[in-house]
Parts: structure tokens; sequence; C-alpha cells
């Protein structure tokens, strides 16, 4: 039973396809079991098409299974009694941070999660305010959505989820969108959630350099769960991740190629400054 | 261009009105307009116009930028006023020639009726201009959440409002990529017959649309995870409260609507008031 | 002479309210023949402005742009010639979309053009070969395609107008590698078949890096500096500064080089790091 406890999300041999009549239809998802642990910061890798956005919907009864089960904390997404609960355990933050923001202000818009919710108008604006100084827009309450920043906005989507209080925070290619700064910003908003709230993150991209932040990575490929593991070992296998259609990180492709070339490189290579220190020793001796 | 154009004609201004209750300020513009229909005097008139005027002043939007609010409208004060001037013959005949009389009764009549529709639109532009489109949505709410007892839903209407607010921007740029995009590929908006013009909509509304409707399925998603279920049981953070102001002013609107009527008794009725009736 | 070349050029968003903006200062820009010329900088430097003034989209504050030493704003004639000679694709263009079919779509901008329709037919074939749409797509609806597939199309469609200055803004946004590889290997091969001049617009020197011959980098509304890509990645600190993203490896030769090991710091590609490694380690020391 501890084990259950610990499990925040499980999807069970999960199938599924947009159009169910549909035999044809390829499916988006197949055969996938895959569980999250609380306090996670996992990283879904795969190129566009591969499923793993799918995977963003399956999380918190967006869609529900074709077959197969997913459950959060224990409870079904199928089983439409659990649907609130559901959907305040596990908030999805999307790619476009345009088509998320309902308000015309961003406190309001923040706040709208919680007003769903029924909660007391002193609370929600506690958690408001709370949430809008986590991700760092909290100067910014009272500003209108359409002038803000993508990054901005991305992180106003994110504040707007928080304040709903979930333990796991899912992210649909929430870096997508951005340009490089707005990218640091979301990326560092959500490091903060993982390690100061201890919520439970689940980041879904297609870059190589964010995914490498993540404590292990799954990688999607047609509908299919193909690899999971720590960075390091899902890097390791340069030409798989290439057959994969993914990017490899400089770094690890760098490594790669030194040890092809029976040069040898110890320690850890996958981070700039662990490559940097790497180099640096075969470097000095040379 | 397009963006220029701005939605619901709010003046952000800090003043004592636009810090009024929106609540209070709809339903008090409602009574204004119901008592300037009401007012059958120019005594009573005057007091409502001066009234509005005190109201102008103290909201601090500059007397210009409301006088142009009544643009849109010159067209039919100037056909009223007209027809009051052509169709009312009582009092004396001022002027007559060919089939025209003109009379002093139809032009006392039209300078009233000029008055009483300006001071009406004067005042509604009041609303738009001290209340931002938010405010707006949030007291039509509250005033409107009564009648969810007798089955209407007015928190979906309000939900579509602030919707729409929200993504009137968002949409407006939307639209002038699309034009610069078509552009760049050579599409002429400007110039061409109507029908040559009309065809060039295609590439516009189609992508428009298109766009749009994305947009509202993933809007939807965003929603459905923030947990809407279409306003049951949803509190309100910013919720309304009666403030000292709102009070006052409702003392004074009652103070209003008795001089009105006072002077509407005092003075009697204009006697050319049915004249508006007879001539349409 | 430049065939395209800006003076002084300035641009200011809402000019005379009070939330006026400033959007591109005094630019002065050249652009020669064959060229692909790589923009970078942070959205809100004033790159897209830029394009929109090049194809005389907006009409600047002051300053003037000049194609063949003529300013493209001396005639009603010279305006039209310059729209069809500087063609633009916006970003995400996928999103303009909007006819029946691939092939109707790729020839909107012929069509608009008043050409033949023999003379459209080659030009959206051979658009649709450039962008490796295959005939056989060419009665597929647009929206069917995937997000990849709809891009290509829709640079086809200003490809098809075969302008002399292909303007492309921020082409492989949202796109993921393997759709962001096949954009970049198309607009290198567009430019090796055709001689024609390509500007692309982007905030990743990751992707400019692999196929853009000069790079002019934008910073708050001005030309910060211009160069190859060699020259550009010398000041690797200072677009790291800006808020733009540097090559992984980039970093790892800067630090490398900060740590008083003799590389060299032009490093942007994998295969330049690996060589460079070898140098040193057969004892190259310090790259004069």
């Amino acid at each position: 039973m501890a084990d259950m406890a610990d499990t925040i999300l499980k999807f069970d041999n999960v199938t599924f396809r947009y159009d169910s009549d549909d035999e044809k239809l390829p499916p988006a998802v197949e055969n996938l079991s895959l569980e999250i642990k609380q306090g996670e910061f996992v990283a879904v890798l795969g190129h566009n098409g591969s499923g793993k956005s799918t995977l963003a919907k399956l999380s918190n009864g967006l869609v529900t299974p074709e077959s197969g089960d997913v459950y959060v904390l224990g409870m079904n997404t199928k089983d439409e009694n659990n649907d609130l609960k559901i959907k305040q355990t596990v908030g999805v933050v999307f790619q476009n941070p345009d088509n998320q923001i309902v308000a015309t202000i961003v406190e309001e818009d923040v706040a709208f999660g919680p007003e769903n919710l029924g909660i007391e108008p002193a609370e929600i604006r506690r958690r408001v305010d709370e949430s809008l100084k986590i991700v760092g827009m909290y100067k910014y309450r009272l500003h209108e959505p359409h002038k803000l920043s993508g990054g901005q906005k991305q992180r106003v989507a994110i504040a707007g989820i928080i304040a709903m209080q979930p333990q796991c925070i899912v992210f649909d290619e929430p870096t997508a969108m951005l340009d490089p700064e707005g990218r640091r910003d979301v990326m560092n908003a959500m490091k903060r959630l993982n390690k100061e709230l201890g919520i439970t993150v689940l980041f879904i991209t297609h870059y190589m350099e964010e995914a490498c932040e993540a404590e292990r990575i799954v990688v999607m490929d047609d509908a299919h769960l193909v690899l999971d593991g720590t960075p390091n070992e899902i890097f390791s296998d340069v030409n798989y991740i290439r057959s994969l259609g993914l990017d490899v990180p400089q770094t690890s492709e760098l490594a790669q190629m030194l040890k092809c070339d029976r040069i040898n490189i110890s320690g850890e290579t996958l981070s700039v400054d662990g490559l940097v220190n790497s180099l640096a020793k075969i470097l000095n001796r040379g | 261009m397009l963006k220029d154009i701005t939605i619901g004609q709010y003046f952000p201004l800090n003043s004592v009105i636009h810090r009024l209750d929106p609540r209070v300020k709809l339903l008090y513009t409602f009574v204004f307009i119901i008592m300037i229909v009401v007012a059958n005097n120019f005594v009573s008139l005057a007091f409502c116009v001066a009234c509005a005027l005190v109201v102008t002043f103290v909201s601090k939007v500059p007397l210009k930028t409301v006088i142009k609010g009544l643009k849109p409208i010159i067209f039919i004060i100037v056909i009223t006023s007209l027809l009051q001037i052509l169709y009312v013959k009582t009092g004396v005949t001022l002027i007559s020639f060919w089939k025209i009389r003109i009379t002093s009764g139809g032009i006392l009549e039209a300078v009233f009726l000029t008055f009483r529709i300006s001071f009406l639109i004067v005042m509604s532009t009041m609303l738009t201009y001290t209340t931002s489109p938010t405010s707006m949505t949030n007291g039509l709410d509250r005033t409107f959440a009564p009648l969810s007892k007798i089955g209407i839903d007015f928190n979906i209407i309000t939900m579509i409002m602030t919707i729409a607010l929200r993504f009137i921007p968002t949409l407006i740029d939307e639209v002038d990529k699309i034009i610069s995009a078509q552009k760049s590929r050579g599409a002429n908006f400007e110039t061409g017959s109507i029908f040559k013009r009309a065809k060039m909509l295609i590439p516009l509304f189609v992508p428009l649309l298109f766009n749009a409707t994305r947009r509202a399925y993933e809007l939807a998603y965003a929603m459905t995870c923030r947990c809407y279920n279409g306003g049951k049981g949803k509190t309100t953070m910013n919720a309304l409260k009666y403030k000292k102001g709102d009070w006052l002013v409702t003392a004074l609107t009652f103070a209003f609507v008795a001089g009105v009527i006072v002077l509407n008794i005092k003075f009697g009725e204009y006697n050319a008031k049915f004249a508006f009736n007879s001539a349409v | 002479m430049a065939l395209l070349q800006t003076e002084n050029l300035s641009y200011v968003y809402g000019e005379g309210t009070p939330f006026c903006v400033t959007a591109l200062d005094k630019v002065n820009i050249e652009i020669e023949k064959g060229e692909i010329v790589a923009v970078i900088g942070q959205t809100g430097s004033g790159k897209s402005t830029l394009m929109q003034l090049l194809n005389g989209l907006l009409k600047p504050n002051s300053g003037r742009v000049l194609l063949d030493g003529e300013d493209i704003r001396s005639s009603k004639a010279k305006k039209l010639e310059t729209r069809f000679r500087v063609g633009l694709c916006f970003q995400y263009p996928e999103y303009q979309l909007f006819e029946n079919t691939v092939y109707e779509d790729i020839a909107f901008g012929p069509k608009n053009m008043e050409l033949s329709e023999g003379e459209v037919d080659k030009r959206v074939r051979d658009a649709a070969k450039y962008v490796g749409i295959p005939d056989s797509a060419f009665k597929t609806h647009p929206f069917d395609l995937s997000g990849g597939e709809k891009r290509r199309v829709a640079i086809a469609g200003v490809i098809s107008m075969e302008p002399e200055i292909l303007i492309l803004d921020e082409p492989t946004s949202g796109l993921d590698p393997k759709g962001r590889e096949q954009i970049l290997s198309l607009i290198k091969n567009y430019r090796d078949r055709t001689g024609k001049t390509v500007i692309v617009v982007s905030h990743s020197m990751n992707d400019v890096a692999k196929i853009a011959s000069r790079v002019i980098v934008m910073y708050q509304s001005k030309v910060l500096m211009t160069g190859t890509v060699d020259e550009v990645f010398e000041h690797s600190e200072k677009l790291r500064e800006i808020g733009l993203a540097v090559p992984q490896i980039t970093e790892v030769f800067s630090k490398l080089h900060a740590k008083g090991i003799p590389v060299s710091e032009k490093v942007y590609t994998t295969e330049q790091a690996f060589l460079e490694i070898k140098r040193v380690l057969r004892g190259g020391g310090a790259n004069a």
C-alpha cells in the first residue's frame, strides 16, 4: 500500500485513438504503461505526432483510454465521480499561452480555477498572490494578458494552475512557442515548483537541452514508450536517439565522437560543466 | 489601423465615478434614462441636464470627449428635430410658405427632444467611459445573478462576454497578420471592383475562422483543466461590496428622482408633449 | 551597389500616442545578391519590423529602403514590383493557408501576379519540388497535412512567386528537430540551386549557424553587430547577455578557454569541436 501512495500517476496498458470508431486510424498511444512517483521531475521526449501530447490529455481525464486505465492517486480517470478531484490533483499547462488565459486581467485569470472550485474569496486572494509570486509575475497582476510577452503569458498560465494547489502538473510543450529568454524563465519556474513546492512535474518537450534538466526521461515513438531512464542513460546511445528523429545534445554527441576515436574520456559528459571538466582532464594531460 | 478601435470606450481615470460599484452605475444610469424620458417640461429637463453635467464634471472625463460621443447620433437628432419642426403645429406660426408652416411649438419640441436624446446618450456613454469592460461584466454578472433562480443562467453569458473581451485584441492582431501575409503574396485588399474585393475576403476569413476554431478547442481544454463547469458553485475573488460612496450616490439618485417628479407636477406637462406621437 | 540596402531606417509604432514604441532606430544594412543572411535577435528587437519594411508592407517614419539603389517607395509601380521581388514568409505561415487544395494555395501568389496559366503551373510545380511536397499531395486539403508539411506548403506559396530575395521570419519555430532540419536544408538547397538571396530571421544561433553566410545581430531596435558566423560567435558571451541562445558546444569551449586551456572559442558544431580537441591533443597549442 505504501508503494501505491507513492505513485501519483499510473498509465496501465493504455491505448487511445482520437476516433475510436475508425479502426484504420492508428492509435495515438498504444499499450503504454508508465508510473510517475510523487515529487519526480520527468521529461517526455518524442517528435511531433509521437503521441506525447495525447499523454498529457490522458493524464487528467481530458480524454479517456480506449483500453487500459489511467489512475491519479489511485482514482480511475474513467470514473466521472472523480472528475473534479482529478483535475484538481493534476493540472495541465498547454503549448500556446494565448489560448489558455481566460480573463482580461492577470490576477482575475489566476483566480479562475479556485473560483470554479468555490473557494472562499480571502483564500483565493492569498493563493493568487502567492502563485504569481512563485512564477515572478506578481508585479504584473493588474496588467492585461494580451500586452505581455509569450514567456510572461505562459507564467501567468502556470500560476493559474498552481492556484488550484495541484500535486502534479503536466506541461505540454510549454516552451515551444517562446524565445530563448521566455524558455529560460518558464524552465526556472518549473524547477522551482518541483524543488520548493514538491510538485510532481511531467514535462513534455522536444528540446533536448531542456529534457536533460529532468531526473528521468521517457522517450515516445509512434505511440509507444521506447525508452525510460536517466538523461545519462538515454543519451548514451546517440545513434538510436537520432534514429527516432530527435536531436542529441551536442555534449553527448562530442563525447560519442571522441569515444569512437578511442580518445578516452571519463566522467560526466552530458551537462556543459560536466563535459568541461572531463575535457579539461584529458586536455591538460596532453 | 484596426488596433486604434477602442472597445467599450473605456476612459481610464481615477475619479469618484470611476470607483463606484458597477452595479450602482448600471442601475442609476437606467434610472436617469427613465427620468429624462419622464421629464415633461423644460424645468424638469433642465434639472436632468444639470445633474448630467455635474456627473460629467465629477468623472473628470473631458467634455470634448463626451460631446464626441454624440457624433454617431447627430443624424438621428437632426432627422427627429426636422420632423418635429415640420409636423408640430401648435403655438404661434413663425414662418409659412408653400405647404410648410413652422410654428413656435414645433421649434420648442425640437429643442426639447434634442436635449432629451443627447443627454440620454451622454449618460449612457458616461457609464462606458467610467467603467472598465471587466468591471462592467462583473456588474452585469452580479446584477443578474438572481435570475438563475428562475432558470436563466446569466453566468454563461458573462463568461462569453469575458472571453470575447479577452480575445478581441488577440483576433485583431491575427487579422493584421493575415492581411500582411496575404499582401505579401500579392493579394490586393484596397483596390478593384466590389466583386474582386469581396473575393479577397476569402484569404482573410478562411484562416481567421479556422484559427479561431482551433483556439476555441484549446481554450475549452484549458478551461476544463481549471475545473470550469458552467459556473455552478462559483465564488469570486474580487467580490463586489457597496461602499460609502455607493450609498451616497443612492441617496442622491433618490433626491434626483424626487426632484424630477416635483418639478413635473409643479410646472405641468409641456403642452406639446404628445406632438411627437402624432408626428410619427 | 548592394541589391537591397537600408539608409537610417526608423520605425515607430503608434506615433503621436502616449503608447508609441520605437521598433527600429536608424538601421543601416546591406544585402548582397546570393547571400544567406541570418538576422538574429530577441523578440522585440525589431527584426520582424525590419522585414516588413524591406518589402514595403510598412512605411518607415524616416530613412529609406533601396532595391537596386532605388527607393522602394519612389513610385507606385516600384512599390508593387518590390512586393513581388522581395518575398516575405511570416512566422507560423501555415496559419494563413486558405485554399481547398495544396496546389491552389501555392498558386495564389503567382495568380495575383497575373501570370499565364502555364507559367503558374510551372511555378507551382517548381516550388513544390524545392520544399519536398510530391505532386501526389496537390489535391490534398492543406488542413489535412501534418504541421511540418503545412509549413512547407506555406513556404512554397512564397517561393512560387520566384522572389529575388526570400525572407523567412522564424521558419523553424514550433517544429520538432526533424522538422527544423528539413526546413533548414530546404532553404540551403533553394539558395544553392537558384542562386537567389535568402534572409532568415531567427532567435536561435544553433539553427542559423548551419546555413548562414553572414549574420546581423539586432538588439533594442538597432544593429548590434554584423559579420560572418565565425566573427559573430567570437562574441558568444555578449550574445548570451542579450538573451540569445548560443550552441551548447560554444559554451563548453568558452569555459575551457577561460580555464586557460589553449582551445579556440570559435567552435559551434560538434565536428569543429572534435577536430579542435584532436588538434590540441596532438600538441597544437594556441591557434594564432
